[in-house]
């Protein structure tokens, strides 16, 4: 019997988080405006604590992206950085009141690394989303 | 089963989740929390651990992008670069279903943008096909099929509707936990686009699209990571070892690369990255890009005769 329960209070909770996931992803689509065409893809991690979720991306010269990044149901939840591949800090959210998403107008074709990692104020673990779109 | 696989996966995050919520543990507790086959290490923040997610977060360039540029560059539409398989029933198995709808989406993308609006839908109900075929939620290719039907000369509604498709349906198979399956649509994705450009590259009259094919080696990177990650049958391992093959001719690619401080606009929320690069890529190594990636496209759009 308490297996049982046990069973379907993990279940439930599984399904919460992903809805989770879910339902901030939709929040943060809306930052991704008319004006840029989504890259087509979804990224999202469960983060706990202070880890941070790190992907690589190339940004091509002559083309303007939007990075949306959130955690939640409200703004402001999730810190981004963007480096180059040397390491060099191009933007930080952080510097704006955690902006929810941010802009990058690239004169030529630089690989860049994308940090995400949750605001602790916000919470301690949660769902990160980041979307990207573009335009040229 | 899909259902139960993803209770498990889910049920175990989530007690991890829990358990670090509940605070206490420290360094024992990030390495439970740390899958086996992601890195972890320290990065100049403090205590803070990353998710070495270059083998879980990957980005692989839109084919819709790779497009514009075609068009950007002055090349005229040439069907004969287009999928020529039309009978989608062919392709037999889910990953060659999966690297053809990224085949398809790609040339769908490339039609778009040149405004063959009437051929883009027929590529798009070929897409339907391949995304039942695999799953992924019929409901998202027929409210599509309507909305492109009535917006047919608009060209700019199209390109927003189809990038937002190819983003459901990514998030859709991510959510039914088929990462397989998305690494392969946009690796199939990938693939049709470079083809596009290596051909058009052939006339050797466009610097422009040298630079950006020889700008591709972090994506194959990505590519091999993404794929390793989430398959390994023999299927998956043969398109890796062609990756692999791919990324040994970019070794003969020359890259530079110059630091230059961006320029940030707060009003605007826009940052101008200024940093300077640029390609150098011989004829011969050209040549064997575009070879390879003929064969590898060959894979995916001649398997499905049988």
């Amino acid at each position: 019997m308490k297996k049982a329960l046990l069973t379907l209070f993990v279940a439930f909770m599984a399904v919460g988080s992903y809805a989770q996931c879910d339902i901030t992803a939709d929040i943060c689509q809306n930052h991704i405006t008319d004006q840029f065409l989504s890259d087509g893809q979804h990224y999202r991690a469960l983060l706990l604590n202070d880890q941070v979720a790190e992907f690589n991306a190339t940004l091509f010269g002559g083309s303007t992206y939007r990075i949306a990044a959130c955690s939640g149901t409200q703004d402001g939840n999730l810190i981004f950085r963007v480096y180059d591949a040397e390491r060099n800090l191009i933007f930080k959210n952080e510097d704006f009141k955690n902006a929810p998403h941010w802009d990058f107008q690239v004169e030529n074709t630089t690989e860049v690394i994308i940090e995400a990692e949750l605001d602790p104020i916000a919470g301690a673990s949660g769902c990160a989303v980041l979307l990207m779109g573009f335009s040229r | 089963m899909n259902t139960l696989r993803y209770l498990i996966v889910s049920s175990v995050s989530i007690l991890l989740v829990t358990l670090a919520s509940c605070g206490g543990g420290g360094e024992e507790q990030q390495s439970a929390t740390t899958p086996a086959n992601e890195e972890s290490h320290e990065n100049g923040h403090g205590e803070s651990s990353i998710l070495k997610v270059g083998d879980k977060l990957f980005n692989v360039p839109s084919p819709i992008e790779t497009a514009m540029l075609l068009e950007e560059t002055g090349g005229n539409f040439d069907e004969s670069v287009l999928n020529p398989q039309v009978d989608a029933t062919l392709y037999s198995t889910k990953m060659l279903q999966a690297q053809n709808l990224g085949s398809y989406g790609s040339d769908l993308g490339y039609c778009l943008i040149y405004g063959q609006s009437q051929k883009a839908f027929s590529l798009l109900a070929t897409c339907k096909k391949l995304g039942n075929d695999l799953g992924i939620s019929p409901s998202l290719y027929s409210s599509m099929m309507g909305r492109f039907e009535t917006n047919m000369e608009n060209k700019d509604s199209l390109l927003l509707m189809v990038s937002e498709l190819n983003r459901l349906s990514d998030e859709y198979l991510k959510e039914n936990e088929a990462e397989d399956l998305s690494a392969m649509i946009l690796y199939g994705g990938w693939i049709e686009s470079m083809y596009f450009m290596t051909k058009m590259a052939a006339s050797g009259e466009n610097p422009d699209l040298n630079q950006r094919i020889g700008e591709q080696k972090k994506t194959i990177e990505s590519l091999i990571g993404m794929i390793e990650h989430h398959c390994s049958d023999e299927e998956c391992s043969a398109i890796v070892d062609s990756l692999k093959e791919l990324l040994s001719i970019y070794g003969n690619v020359q890259n530079t690369y110059t630091w230059v401080e961006p320029e940030t606009n707060a009003e605007e929320k826009l940052t101008v990255i200024k940093s300077k690069s640029s390609v150098e890529i011989s004829a011969e190594t050209m040549a064997q890009i575009s070879e390879q990636i003929s064969s590898m496209r060959n894979s995916i759009i001649g398997s499905s005769e049988s």
